[in-house]
């Protein structure tokens, strides 16, 4: 009778386990509404050309612009050694260099470190600078869902501008205040170029060296430093409608495709590294 | 941080009780400590990059007190900063602290857990939380663990908990509970029969919340187990079955369909004499407490390996690691002694160890003509139990005749015969398998009982990846220390220019229970694994240093 109990005992715990599971049915994808304020996102896409799960996380990236359109402002920064140049000659295949000095800073080049350590390509970071956020592409999406709703504490407006001349960039860009804060703000201008068709690796194929990839989104370089310029210390406090005003400017890479090109700007919190709003415009409309 | 100055104190304090009042009984600690630090010394040739620490050391000690029933202990850890290789995501592992603490309360059919812990329920398929430092794997559950026997015969298990990820927690939490009877003990009739029979059931649940845009993600995922193991006399065997039910997750493509996985081993054995046949089949088996997470982060459970884990160094160039989402495997191994006195056994026998092991892909069809094997966001694939894919992932061949030939020499011959699927393996594409053949040749003389010469001389023959390598060993041994010299040589790499030599020298010293080792050397790139789990070895060059004490 003893032992009766216990296997009864044993068979309750077992059955409150067994219900303990949620068992999804078909339809497995969503096709909710979602509440945007306008607030925008920042994904920096840690890639490389040779890195063959790459292309998994420019599949992400290509989802989530899918789902929230232009809230999404990714940026593809070509690092560590997948990113290395073996041969240069323009018929071999990867001899482009997508390589940059903040992306070599950020992410490191060949087998040296960078500013974020050791990274496993592909990873990113999901409106944060912090070290501490890096993430996989496959949990790109539950960070953005997280945020996406908030309300933005500013608004971005760039105003670019490019000389064909001297080959000069400039960017005007305007942070306005839409909640009262006492935040220390630093700003960060970036410039990326979408459409470049190179060889990319991608492990999914057969044939996994392709040669017209098209790559977007690929960051060419900074106008203000890898980590921006502070713009506002934590002892102002900005008031809602404040606009703060910077301009900067950058000599176009003999490469560029300046009518491929956008100006990326952000603001982030110093202290926390949250990015709090972020702005695409395209160099050339 | 306060807390953990107390605890520690208080262990600290209690330590020092127990080496002054022994006599009173205030309780014993025990406990190890080890380091290993690398310098690195740039080498452009073999890629080993130096970093701006110039050093980099990982280090733990473990402190275990004891009173009676009551037993706690912690886990100091400083990683300042990772070793190379090591799982190190943007800096995330880089630390130092007490990441490791507990406390336990046991009697005769009670034991209470708080805090960390590690725990196996059956062979693992659904449940094992762990640690390797070799591997920097620790994915320890920090909660609560009842362990209880109700009867002789019925051991009960439950815990609840989260698990760790590096100096944090995992977002999701495991829930699980596992039994084993024992017929023999809880049926007096069977207890002295030569028949040995028991059964055991688990059952593991995750919980992490649904945030997920575009999937409708299921928070809680069961899995459950069962298993059968029966002995008599030199036979045994072990089984079980578990099922999973849908976890779509960054493993599998986020894919819903359940998964399961079987294995069985058989044993036989007698003097002289064993065989071990086993088989074990995975479908879609991933289970972590984060959707998300990928390489060794925050895994539930461990899928055992099948296939040989070789101690040498050239045949462990090409591991196989495990493979969750799909793969049959099986083995055979006999080991057979031959008798002392006989012709070839000599005066003091020779051991012959043959081991065979195979891995397939499992068959996948398309759910229908439109949906591509493992489409996100869709039941994936379809597979019938225990089906076996054409693709070969892994093949083991080797024989192992070990032989002491007098009162001084020994020697251990082998030969290994692989099959690597690099492509699966590595998680790359575009590459050949690698076929390999080597050989060992490991002797060691013996001058004195305290002072021996062992040396090691191993080939390896392949036309694949960097082609042939060698490698010669020596290290001499005396009271207390010992002295290793060895080089390993890529003398068949396809390009002449990178053909390089790592060769590597370094002495240690024993005494006790410590340990110390001081290494130069080289060491090549590639991959480490250890049951089936495996981590990045990157190219090093530099000056290591090992020390391990236990107390």
């Amino acid at each position: 009778m003893k032992k009766q109990k216990y296997f009864a005992i044993i068979l309750v715990i077992l059955t409150m386990a067994v219900q303990s599971c949620d068992k999804i049915e078909e339809p497995f994808i969503k096709e909710g509404k979602i509440v945007w304020n306008g607030r925008k996102i920042i994904i920096y896409d840690f890639t490389g050309h040779k890195c063959g799960n790459c292309p998994r996380a420019h599949e992400t990236i290509d989802n989530l612009i899918d789902i929230y359109g232009d809230a999404i402002v990714p940026v593809a920064i070509h690092c560590t050694s997948f990113a290395r140049v073996t041969n240069p000659d323009t018929t071999a295949q990867y001899h482009y260099d997508f390589r940059t000095d903040i992306g070599d800073f950020l992410g490191g080049r060949d087998s040296e470190l960078g500013f974020y350590g050791e990274l496993t390509l592909p990873v990113g970071l999901v409106n944060n600078l912090s070290s501490d956020v890096l993430s996989p592409h496959t949990a790109w999406g539950t960070e953005i869902a997280k945020i996406i709703s908030s309300f933005p504490e500013y608004l971005i407006t760039i105003n670019p501008a490019f000389s064909s001349v001297d080959s000069l960039i400039s960017a005007d860009i305007e942070i306005t205040t839409n909640i009262n804060n006492n935040r220390k703000l630093s700003l960060v201008v970036l410039i990326v170029e979408d459409n470049i068709i190179e060889w990319q690796k991608d492990y999914s194929l057969a044939d996994d060296d392709i040669e017209n990839y098209e790559h977007n989104h690929v960051l060419r370089g900074d106008f203000n430093g890898n980590f921006g310029e502070i713009i506002k210390d934590n002892t102002n406090q900005t008031v809602n409608g404040d606009v703060l005003q910077k301009s900067y400017s950058l000599k176009s890479g003999s490469d560029w495709k300046t009518e491929n090109c956008s100006i990326v700007a952000f603001v982030y919190d110093y202290e926390t590294k949250e990015i709090l709003q972020a702005e695409v415009t395209h160099l050339v409309e | 941080m306060k807390k953990i100055t107390i605890l520690f104190l208080g262990l600290f304090g209690l330590g020092i009780f127990s080496v002054c009042a022994q006599e009173n009984n205030y309780g014993q600690i025990n406990g190890n400590f080890q380091s290993e630090v690398q310098y690195y010394i740039e080498d452009k040739k073999i890629g080993a990059s130096a970093v701006d620490e110039k050093l980099l050391a990982n280090s733990w000690a473990n402190f275990t007190y004891t009173l009676g029933k009551f037993s706690a202990g912690f886990r100091y850890e400083g990683y300042m900063n990772s070793l190379l290789g090591y799982p190190n995501t943007g800096g995330r592992n880089d630390g130092i602290g007490i990441p490791y603490k507990w406390a336990m309360f046991s009697t005769d059919n009670l034991e209470i857990t708080v805090g960390n812990f590690y725990e196996q329920f059956g062979n693992g398929i659904v449940l094992r939380s762990y640690e390797e430092k070799m591997l920097g794997v620790d994915n320890a559950l920090n909660g609560f663990r009842i362990k209880y026997n109700p009867v002789a015969g019925i051991y009960m298990k439950g815990l609840i908990g989260k698990q760790r990820f590096y100096w944090e927690l995992g977002p999701g939490t495991v829930r699980g509970f596992d039994t084993e009877i024992q017929f023999n003990e809880l049926f007096q009739s069977f207890s002295e029969s030569s028949l040995r029979f028991s059964l055991g059931g688990s059952f593991v649940s995750k919980y992490q919340k649904e945030e997920n845009p575009i999937y409708y993600l299921p928070s809680n995922v069961g899995t459950g187990a069962g298993r059968v193991n029966i002995s008599y006399k030199g036979f045994a065997v072990l089984s079980e079955y578990a099922y999973k039910i849908n976890d779509p997750s960054a493993d599998n493509n986020f894919i819903f369909k359940p998964g399961q996985a079987f294995l069985v081993n058989a044993t036989y054995s007698q003097k002289g004499l064993g065989i071990i046949l086993g088989t074990k089949w995975v479908d879609n088996m991933s289970f972590r407490s984060d959707r998300n997470s990928s390489l060794t982060d925050l895994n539930i459970n461990l899928l055992p390996e099948i296939t040989r884990n070789h101690i040498y160094t050239l045949p462990a160039f090409y591991p196989y690691a495990s493979q969750p989402n799909g793969e049959w495997g099986a083995k055979a191994e006999i080991m057979y002694k031959i008798k002392k006195g006989s012709k070839l056994g000599g005066k003091y026998g020779t051991t012959v160890s043959i081991n065979y092991s195979r891995v397939h892909e499992i068959e996948k069809t398309q759910i229908n003509d439109t949906i591509p094997i493992s489409a996100a966001g869709t039941l994936g694939y379809n597979t019938s139990f225990f089906s076996i894919g054409d693709e070969v992932y892994f093949q083991d061949i080797n024989i192992e005749i070990s032989k002491k030939w007098n009162k001084k020499i020994y020697t251990n011959l082998s030969y290994v015969n692989l099959l690597y699927n690099y492509n699966i393996l590595r998680g790359v594409s575009g590459h050949d398998d690698v076929l390999a053949s080597i050989a060992i040749a490991d002797m060691t003389y013996k001058f004195t009982d305290v002072v021996a010469l062992k040396t090691e001389f191993q080939g390896m023959f392949t036309k694949q990846d960097d082609g042939n390598w060698g490698l010669g060993l020596v290290e001499l041994s005396i009271p207390n220390w010992f002295f290793t010299v060895f080089d390993n040589w890529n003398y068949g790499n396809p390009d002449p220019e990178t053909r390089p030599h790592y060769l590597n020298v370094g002495f240690g010293y024993v005494h006790g229970g410590s340990r110390i080792q001081l290494t130069y050397g080289k060491q090549r790139a590639g991959v480490m694994c250890i049951g089936g789990v495996c981590r990045n070895v990157p190219a090093s060059n530099g000056i290591s240093l090992s020390i391990s004490s236990t107390f």
